[in-house]
């Protein structure tokens, strides 16, 4: 008896697998994990003759496996609360907060970011005072649980890029700093980033952003109470989908007010959809929400606000982070730049930006300078 | 393709046995050949014709053979098989390691060109299923084959066709005639045999899936650290022995019951190796098909254990310099290869008696310490990391014991590594077996029946189970091959 209901469970599933995955429409995009997923090739001579043709088709198809997620999700319970593994493909789950094992240090990176800096520095800055570097922490520098895992050392980069922006003075005997530092890591903790998402939230940036006015002089201070509060919700972060999260997705929130709405913005990316737009809400619930923050990544953008006379700039040398709080520290400035060297070589840079008389922050992620050659010379 | 693949799992395998299930007796080999064709021709495209020419080859080789017995051609035929089988292994699994060797030894500046050709699947092994066949039928101890649809079904047949046990003809020539012969099998067997192949698929999938993926990416991980340590080392190749064994015995487990699904029964492949006393012993126990190929076509016709000591010597010396070099075009394999040549010399000739009078824990400790060292040789291609991870396991070289990498990933896959270890062993299976034995000898026979159903509906939801993970293991993977696909 016991084979034959083994017999009859084991064609079930199989069966059932067969017919959900043929009667299951095939889905264009994965939300959860930020991809398009792939499509049915043309089943042409040169394809089925192709040395490719099972890799294609495979990919295919666990890519419009039936109910995908869902399937996913079970494999990380299983990681997780069966085999007890303490993460699963390096993503791990504290108190809702969802966290990527970026390790380990890659201190020759660091110090290679630090030359790039310096290099950019002696080529087109050169006025200590008005530049200034410093590091967001990755999400698990907060994580309460953080001996138990893997992470990178934040005060170990902190240390070696301290160490790297220092010169020595013409005496020898002592050494100076090249450019200031403008430590975030005491303005900001764990709740102030999604717990989906590798990225800060908007709506908890006030110490950061004074922090980095207080820098450069700018003695003023964010009044939170002036801004609406939009809403979009759920938010599936970046993690959401590579972990196969089960749990909620996250509010997005972003900061309006009259200041913000007046802003001009001109975005340099040609290919963009959705640009020269301070929030680009139609990138809400599409596959990476976090782009209604200028519509997303771009080499060059610059944000004239005209309700600030002062006629101070910045340049911003940043990464993703950079989108959420570019808004707000604009509110202080007639003009900022944001420059993401991911996708500009820093050689151009002198065709687009002239930094006369700016204020110049290089305000990367951990993982940026972890990872230094995405920051391209050319 | 993959038996750990959705296309495999959810398309192949179920159209197949509809098909198999519903067509009559006398269709059933040739809708074999026809899915096993289709099988290899997914992953491997136009190399089915190395396949096909492998087959035509020796089904001709063989009836030659038997035609003309008694003259000059039989041996002639003979030779010229092998010739061609060892002929299609070294141009497509060889000949970069060939060129590369010449190169570096001759060639100076001026180097050769790589052929660069991609190895065909499973070319290891149906080579030497389809060569087993023509010595077979040499030596008369097979009849050959007159059918070509029935031939071409043994080499091709999916289940054992990319990664083994090497079946040979001899282990399937009366099944592949029987089915044809005694037609329907009564329900009851039927669903015993399918039953039995369905067990043994969802052990063998989940050996593969969850326990051999996870630990290769652990060994993985641990070897590209830049932290090393004493410990790290010593786990790195223990995730590595247990990945490469259950990716092996996992993928024999699925073919022999996908094999009992469709009316086969395939020689086992792997016996608890790591519960060895003994070197010799591990190699009865570890990839069975093989060791048996390579004793019964090439030891024993070299004189085997009989003749001089140096003639002994150098009987084992080839078996396993060829066993190594079959696993792989590389120094290492023949290292490994070499490496159990030596041991097993030395335990043949030397200390194996005094290993046999050892307390059994003695021998335990033995044959797993001599073991650890051939999978480390086995993993390092690249043969200038031998010392670094060899002198790491032993403490040489400025490496703490233990630091804060090691311990992460020793808590991680702790648990994982401990179930490894423990199904390596018979002791989970042993364990069952009492249980069962002793719910169905306990109180009247009514309660004993009633905790054997129990037990019985348990095993079918574990089963189930299995297989429900494993596919989400394998959803959640975009890519997932077989080791022994290189082999």
């Amino acid at each position: 008896m016991k084979h034959k209901i083994m017999t009859i469970v084991f064609c079930a599933i199989l069966l059932a697998g067969f017919a959900l995955n043929v009667v299951t429409p095939d889905k264009d995009i994965s939300f959860t994990e930020r991809r398009p997923l792939d499509q049915m090739p043309v089943l042409n001579k040169d394809f089925i003759f192709s040395k490719d043709t099972g890799e294609v088709l495979e990919e295919y198809l666990l890519d419009q496996f039936w109910n995908r997620d869902g399937v996913r999700s079970l494999k990380v319970w299983f990681d997780r609360i069966v085999l007890r593994k303490s993460d699963s493909s390096g993503l791990y789950e504290i108190n809702g907060h969802l966290f990527k094992m970026d390790y380990p240090l890659n201190e020759n990176s660091v110090i290679k970011a630090a030359d790039k800096i310096k290099d950019i520095n002696t080529k087109f800055l050169g006025v200590a005072d008005q530049v200034a570097y410093s590091i967001i922490p990755d999400k698990a520098h907060y994580n309460p649980l953080k001996d138990k895992y893997l992470s990178l050392d934040y005060e170990k980069m902190e240390s070696i890029l301290t160490e790297q922006m220092e010169t020595v003075s013409d005496n020898g005997q002592t050494r100076i700093p090249a450019m200031g530092y403008v430590a975030l890591e005491p303005t900001l903790e764990l709740d102030d980033y999604y717990y989906t998402d590798l990225h800060w939230k908007q709506e908890n940036l006030k110490e950061t952003v004074e922090a980095i006015w207080n820098y450069f002089g700018i003695e003023a201070e964010l009044d939170m109470d002036e801004f609406t509060v939009k809403d979009y919700a759920p938010f599936y972060g970046a993690y959401y989908g590579q972990a196969a999260s089960n749990g909620n997705g996250d509010q997005l929130s972003w900061l309006v007010d009259e200041e913000i709405e007046n802003m001009i913005v001109k975005d340099f990316d040609e290919m963009k959809a959705s640009k020269d737009i301070v929030y680009a809400e139609e990138k809400l619930g599409t596959v990476d929400s976090y782009e209604l923050f200028f519509g997303g990544n771009s080499p060059l953008i610059v944000i004239d606000n005209p309700s600030c006379e002062t006629g101070d700039r910045l340049i911003l040398f940043r990464d993703s982070f950079g989108s959420a709080i570019a808004p707000l520290l604009a509110k202080e400035y007639s003009q900022v730049v944001l420059v993401d060297l991911r996708f500009l070589g820093y050689e151009y840079l002198g065709n687009f930006v002239d930094f006369e008389d700016a204020d110049i922050l290089f305000m990367w992620g951990q993982a940026i300078y972890n990872d230094s050659t995405m920051i391209r010379q050319r | 393709m993959l038996f750990s693949s959705v296309s495999f799992l959810y398309y192949f395998l179920p159209i197949l046995l509809i098909g198999y299930l519903l067509l009559p007796t006398k269709w059933k080999n040739p809708l074999l050949l026809l899915f096993s064709m289709f099988f290899y021709f997914y992953g491997e495209n136009l190399y089915i014709s190395i396949l096909i020419i492998s087959s035509v080859v020796d089904y001709t080789h063989g009836i030659g053979i038997e035609k003309y017995r008694g003259t000059w051609i039989p041996k002639a035929l003979l030779a010229s098989s092998v010739i061609i089988n060892v002929g299609l292994l070294a141009t497509f699994k060889y000949s970069d390691f060939f060129v590369e060797n010449l190169n570096a030894l001759f060639m100076g500046d001026n180097p050769l060109a790589l052929p660069g050709l991609a190895l065909p699947l499973g070319i290891s092994f149906y080579t030497f299923q389809t060569m087993s066949y023509t010595i077979d039928v040499y030596r008369g101890e097979v009849k050959a084959q007159r059918n070509f649809i029935d031939f071409a079904t043994y080499v091709t047949m999916f289940p054992q066709l990319v990664a083994g046990p090497i079946v040979r003809y001899s282990d399937v020539a009366d099944q592949i005639e029987e089915r044809k012969r005694i037609g329907r099998l009564d329900k009851e067997t039927f669903f015993q045999q399918f039953g039995l192949g369905v067990e043994r698929f969802a052990i063998g999938i989940g050996k593969k899936v969850i326990i051999a993926n996870a630990l290769g990416e652990l060994a993985k991980t641990l070897y590209a650290s830049q932290e090393p340590s004493v410990v790290l080392y010593w786990v790195a190749m223990a995730a590595f022995s247990m990945q490469i064994y259950f990716d092996f015995a996992g993928y024999s487990d699925m073919a022999i019951g996908l094999g009992h699904m469709i009316g086969f029964k395939f020689p086992e492949n792997f016996d608890h190796p790591f519960i060895s006393q003994s070197i010799t012993e591990f190699w009865r126990r570890w990839h069975m098909s093989l060791g048996g190929w390579f004793r019964d076509y090439v030891y024993i016709p070299l004189g085997g254990s009989r003749g001089s000591l140096p003639k002994q010597i150098r009987n084992i010396f080839i078996v396993w310099f060829l066993t190594g070099f079959w696993h792989g075009a590389s120094w290492n394999f023949v290292l490994w290869g070499l490496y159990f040549g030596v041991l097993l010399t030395l335990e043949k000739m030397v200390w194996g008696k005094a290993v046999k009078k050892a307390p059994r824990a003695v021998r335990h400790i033995y044959t797993l310490f001599l073991l650890s060292f051939s999978f480390v040789i086995f993993d390092t291609v690249d043969l200038t990391l031998l010392p670094v991870r060899i002198g790491g396991m032993l403490g040489l070289g400025d490496i703490p014991a233990i630091n804060s990498f090691t311990l992460y990933y020793l808590r991680s896959y702790g648990l994982l590594l401990l179930i490894s270890v423990l199904v390596a062993t018979p002791l989970p299976a042993e364990l069952y077996r009492k249980l069962r034995a002793r719910l169905g000898g306990s109180g009247d026979g009514k309660a004993a029946g009633t905790w054997l159903e129990v037990l019985d509906g348990l095993e079918v939801l574990a089963m189930a189970a299995m297989l429900i993970v494993c596919t989400a293991y394998i959803v959640d993977s975009s890519f997932n091959p077989f080791l022994y696909f290189r082999f």
